[in-house]
């Protein structure tokens, strides 16, 4: 369980998110079903198939979107009161998943408008600020450049910035490596990581390479539930003994897949003869994923 | 983070600077110096209309643009403890600079005029009287131009469909054309015509016989209303716009303070488009260098000899 989550610092011992029995509906849909989850500081990755609810869930959380029923608690606030909401986005950083640009803005003027926004108003500090978040995300260079202009990882890149401003202690972030290279994904990884010292940090990504690679903690969203929820080492641990690798798809595997030795990688109920290997956490993941199917077709 | 003073301040900086640099606004700015620098006006009184067509209707589809632009942006914009309001009040802050631009307009005019020409003939000023003079070419060009942008923050803010600003701004031109000149040519001294010819954010003053550059009028017809209590009255529409426009989004004690704000506004457009009308000059006058007389506005101005 996330309870007994990493406890460093001052304030890093009361949970910082708390979801109990929290649903939303879009007409009709089910986005998210009676969700429990309590969120201790630290990096607590969020993984689950597409239309899960990922999206739905940091909504909920970045206070931009209300829950239909139940309670949210975030750092220890009320997001449906007027008062304790603006706390709240005083002390959160957001990426959506999908983010625009209004025209005309260049990458130092729109997050200077976003600093202005987190009320960063001495003139000086907002500099200071807007360079040290551009610095972070390796823009310094584009700063004067039109986003319009700017690559699809660099946009990316823009909204992350933003995301950092005033050092949050709270950073929602909806997929925030999609689209990033490689040597970014490793640099963010290392910003991040600093951020996770003092600070919630919730990554929602279809990367489990990104969460094996920062965080502690892994919720999995299932149809609007959470379906795992615990230490990365657990869920990888649910793995042990049933991924193997053979010459052929095994048939009795769950899933199976041809790597490029040319042997292939079963995960399921391994036979007495497999040849097991250490699992991953997506192997992991899709294990679980697997089980809750077929969980779901026998109900 | 410190969350003392206002970030009002900032933001309308911010606001006024992406203002001041839209390539709309700058264009109308500079045809608003081009019209009012190139060309010997016939009635100085008919000047009003430049800088309220190129910078304030301009202005109303620049603010419109600017308002509508973040909403891009609105998934992390509505994460921020800012509150829509005060981002709206920083665009109303902003629509100073159409107004000062207007006033740069004016003045422009002014000293081109004084430089360059010799004095128009005081006929061609019709009945109104120095201080009057005054209001109609550099009071109500102004706050035309911080209204109409003030009205396109409202409309920024209201409005969803690609289009809405350029139809406003239409609607806003058809509304001041057919209200400043038409009752004039209904019978502008009675009752409906003095109340139209004010009930609108812009209105003409004057009509005259004259033409561009070509000659200047013989006969100037001066149309009916107060021009002082005009200006308060469409000091209130801007008020009102401002009002709309900060409405949206707004909650709580600050939604009730924009009520209550619009509510004053409202009294005072009343009471001053009341006094406007009634207060204000209650027939047209002929002015020529013969003199002034009463006139019925239903006889067409005698075409220029
Ligand atoms: N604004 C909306 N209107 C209608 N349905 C919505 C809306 N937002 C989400 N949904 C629905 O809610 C469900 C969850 O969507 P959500 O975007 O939260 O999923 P996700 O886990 O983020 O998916 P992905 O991995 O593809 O980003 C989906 O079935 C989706 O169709
Ligand atoms: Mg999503």
């Amino acid at each position: 369980m996330v309870t007994d989550a990493i406890r460093k610092g001052a304030n890093m011992t009361a949970p910082a998110i708390e979801l109990r029995g929290v649903s939303r509906r879009f007409r009709g849909a089910t986005a998210l079903d009676d969700v429990q989850l309590e969120v201790m500081p630290g990096i607590v990755g969020l993984l689950g198939p597409n239309g899960a609810g990922k999206t739905t869930l940091l909504r909920i959380l970045a206070t931009v979107l209300g829950a239909d029923g139940g309670s949210v608690r975030i750092l220890g606030r009320d997001p449906a009161d007027a008062v304790e909401r603006t706390e709240i986005r005083r002390r959160l950083g957001y990426l959506p998943q999908e983010l625009q640009y209004p025209r005309g803005f260049t990458t130092y003027r729109f997050v200077d408008y976003m600093a202005v926004l987190k009320e960063i108003e001495e003139p000086a500090a907002r500099r200071a600020e807007v360079r040290r978040v551009l610095e972070d995300v390796d823009l310094r260079d584009r700063a004067a450049k039109s986003i319009r202009t700017l690559s699809g990882g660099q946009r990316r890149r823009v909204g992350l910035a933003q995301a950092l401003l005033g050092s949050p202690e709270l950073l929602v972030l909806d997929e925030p490596t999609t689209g990033l290279d490689p040597e970014q994904r490793v640099a963010l990884r290392t910003v991040l990581a600093e951020r996770g010292r003092a600070s919630t940090v919730l990554i929602a990504t279809h990367q489990t390479e990104d969460v094996a690679a920062l965080c502690e903690h892994v919720v999995v969203l299932d149809r609007g539930s959470v379906s795992f929820q615990g230490t990365v080492a657990a869920l990888v641990r649910e793995a042990q003994g049933r991924v193997w690798l053979a010459d052929t798809a095994d048939p009795r595997a769950q899933v199976s897949w041809r790597t490029a030795t040319g042997r292939y990688r079963n995960l399921g109920e391994a036979p007495a003869e497999a040849e097991l290997v250490e699992p991953t956490l997506e192997d992991a993941y899709l294990l679980l994923r697997g089980a809750t199917e077929s969980e779901a077709v026998a109900a | 983070m410190p969350a003392a003073r206002s970030p009002l301040v900032p933001l309308a900086w911010i606001e006024a600077k992406r203002f001041a640099r839209h390539p709309l606004f700058l264009t109308g700015f500079v045809l608003a110096l081009v019209f009012s620098g190139g060309e010997y006006g016939p009635a100085e009184l008919d000047h009003q209309f430049v800088p309220a067509f190129f910078v304030g209707l301009f202005g109303l589809v620049v603010a419109a643009r600017l308002t509508a632009s973040t909403r891009r942006s609105e998934a992390v914009v509505d994460a921020a403890p800012v509150s829509e309001t005060t981002r709206t009040a920083a665009l109303c802050a902003a629509c100073l600079v159409p107004a000062a631009a207007a006033l740069i307009v004016v003045v422009f005019f002014r000293l081109v005029l004084a430089i360059f020409y010799d004095p128009r003939p005081a006929y061609s000023y019709g009945v109104f009287t120095t201080g009057e003079r005054y209001v109609i070419l550099l009071v109500l060009p102004v706050i035309a131009c911080l209204g109409a942008p003030l009205l396109g923050v409202a409309v920024g803010r209201w409005l969803r469909f690609p289009g809405a600003p350029l139809l406003v701004a239409v609607a806003l031109f058809v509304w001041g054309m057919l209200a400043g000149y038409r009752p004039s040519q209904m019978g502008a001294s009675t009752w409906p015509a003095r109340i139209l010819h004010m009930l609108t954010p812009y209105t003409a003053w004057i009509e005259h016989n004259g033409s561009g550059d070509l000659w200047v009028p013989t006969v100037v017809r001066s149309l009916t209303g107060s021009p002082a209590w005009f200006a308060v009255w469409t000091l209130a529409l801007c008020a009102l716009a401002a009002c709309a426009a900060l409405l949206h989004g707004a909650e709580g004690r600050v939604r009730r303070a924009v009520v209550r704000a619009s509510c004053v506004a409202g009294a005072v457009a009343v009471t001053s488009l009341t006094l406007a009308v009634v207060t204000g000059y209650s027939v047209t006058h002929d002015s020529s260098s013969e003199g002034t007389v009463v006139s019925d506005s239903r006889t067409p101005l005698p075409p220029h000899p």
